[in-house]
């Protein structure tokens, strides 16, 4: 585990050496990122100069929500997304044999890789909108409280990780695999509002299904909000078989790779 | 102008390669379209209001439609992506002797994906319509759509100056691409992309008004959609025309001194 740990630092500083050499790109990435978050922090208010509240979440529940997404999405883009972008292509130029013939879990390497670190600056920039959140509606956290907020971001990542991971696969077996990010970019819209919000089939697809919403909404949640023991098992349940499966769906791939090659 | 049609027929027949992609994106903005009427749905059963900036839950469900139908269509992005590419590589100096003028090349091609795209578009949404026909709300002046064809040209050739112009930076500023995904979102916003402008307080709609992104989507959409009065017609097909002369000026300058700082450092 130590050992993976300081292989994923050396990657990290690998990237932090790259990133020096575009600098302008490095901080574009987060510019965007506040402007995109600025536009839907102005379509809330708004919203909210109309509403008082929306199923229990109020404005400032509202941007925090908001900014969970942003960390949650930031520390997305920082380790596996842009590693599992490129599977495909891995698997067409040979990359993928690299990956594999190392002594070191092939799933940790096809993943994680390539580090992003402008994403750093997103993920500070998701702080300041929850700091921003919390202190404008005179809120504080226990220690507890953001601890257990940081335990849930990284178990609803996991969430992410795994559908993107196993929908990924199947460029092992498909030669295109846009509709991934399709599928990707269509959840990532309807996660843009705590899926408590919505009711029937939208709601269990939200929650059960494809669980982006729920990955999100709990994580959130977790800091502001109650969350009930029940939903919270259901979450864990979900987030880590989620995740066993992708070990699974890795050795079943491998197996129809090395069988196609010479 | 034969050149430019075979350049048009060149692109239609590149661009069917692609139709996997435009129908894809196609099903996509419906999903789009859903998601947003999901929570325009919550947001009007909490809010018990019948209808916010003017639009109720259905005419807001319909203006994004539209916006998808349209702004697909009158979306051109691709065009500044290729020129500030070319310039970076130094593909443009092929352009530079060849007997057609550089951004009527693009304009054709333009024309003819976005043509292709919008029949995709069409053709995907029709199922969309009939099954949302009596739900969708258009307060169209009847006269006004005589000037429509002439919005809608207009509007597309606004948002291509608009991208030509934001990519012949490209001649001055090393790397550009990044700055690509920044000016979307912000166009996105400005042009009616993320949610009807007119939801927005006065005032800050005001300085909209003065900039040129909402003629570019929202204005066209607003004809068919809320229904606007006949001099807020008149406005906003000037304003269209004042912002193209005023982006081919800010073109020719940007290509002048760019060009000169083009042939002194390309190939």
């Amino acid at each position: 585990m130590i050992r993976y740990l300081k292989l994923y630092w050396m990657f990290v500083k690998q990237s932090f050496m790259q990133a020096s050499a575009f600098r302008l790109n490095f901080w574009m990435l987060v510019i965007t990122n506040i402007v995109f978050f600025g536009v839907q922090f102005i379509f809330m208010d708004v919203i909210f100069s109309n509403v008082s509240s929306l199923s229990g979440w109020t404005k400032y529940d509202m941007f925090f929500y908001l900014g969970t997404y942003n960390i949650i999405d930031s520390l997305w883009m920082f380790g596996p997304f842009f590693n599992l972008l490129t599977m495909s292509e891995s698997i067409n130029t040979g990359m993928m044999d690299m990956y594999i013939t190392k002594p070191i879990n092939s799933q940790f390497m096809v993943s994680l890789r390539k580090v992003e670190v402008s994403s750093i600056l997103s993920i500070f920039a998701g702080i300041g909108m929850i700091v921003y959140a919390l202190i404008m509606s005179g809120r504080t956290l226990s220690i507890s409280r953001v601890a257990l907020y940081a335990f849930t971001i990284l178990n609803g990542l996991l969430i992410m990780y795994s559908i993107y991971f196993i929908l990924s696969c199947l460029s092992f077996w498909f030669i295109k695999t846009e509709f991934v990010e399709q599928i990707h970019t269509i959840l990532c819209y309807f996660s843009m509002r705590p899926a408590e919000i919505y009711k029937g089939f939208i709601r269990f697809v939200l929650f059960y299904i494809l669980p982006y919403g729920l990955m999100i909404t709990i994580s959130a949640k977790s800091a502001i909000k109650e969350v009930t023991l029940k939903e919270y098992g259901v979450f864990l349940v979900i987030s880590w078989g989620l995740f066993s499966l992708t070990g699974l769906m890795w050795k079943y791939s491998l197996r129809k790779y090395s069988s196609a090659s010479s | 102008m034969s050149r430019y049609l075979q350049v048009a027929k060149i692109s239609w027949q590149n661009a069917l390669i692609y139709k996997a992609n435009f129908i894809g994106t196609s099903i996509m903005n419906i999903f789009r379209v859903i998601a947003e009427a999901a929570f325009w749905a919550v947001f009007f059963e909490v809010s018990k209001k019948d209808s916010i900036g003017g639009y109720t839950l259905f005419s807001i469900i319909t203006y994004y439609l539209l916006m998808f139908i349209i702004g697909t269509f009158i979306n051109a992005n691709q065009t500044g992506f290729s020129i500030a590419n070319d310039i970076k590589t130094g593909r443009l100096s092929q352009f530079l002797v060849k007997p057609v003028n550089y951004l009527g090349y693009y304009m054709s091609e333009a024309i003819s994906k976005k043509l292709l795209q919008l029949s995709i578009t069409l053709l995907i949404f029709i199922p969309v319509f009939a099954i949302c026909y009596k739900n969708l709300v258009f307060n169209i002046v009847p006269v006004q759509l005589i000037f429509y064809p002439l919005v809608l040209s207009l509007a597309f050739i606004l948002n291509y100056l608009i991208n030509v112009a934001f990519s012949l930076t490209a001649f001055f500023v090393i790397e550009i691409t990044s700055f690509f995904f920044l000016q979307e979102i912000i166009f996105n916003f400005l042009s009616g992309g993320v949610f009807p402008l007119d939801i927005l307080p006065k005032s800050i709609l005001g300085v909209f008004r003065l900039l040129p992104f909402m003629y570019v989507t929202y204005f066209p959409i607003s004809i068919l959609n809320k229904g606007i009065s006949t001099s807020e017609l008149f406005y906003g097909i000037a304003a269209q025309c004042i912002w193209i002369i005023v982006l081919y000026i800010i073109i020719k300058i940007l290509w002048r001194f760019g060009i000169r700082l083009y042939a002194g450092t390309g190939i």
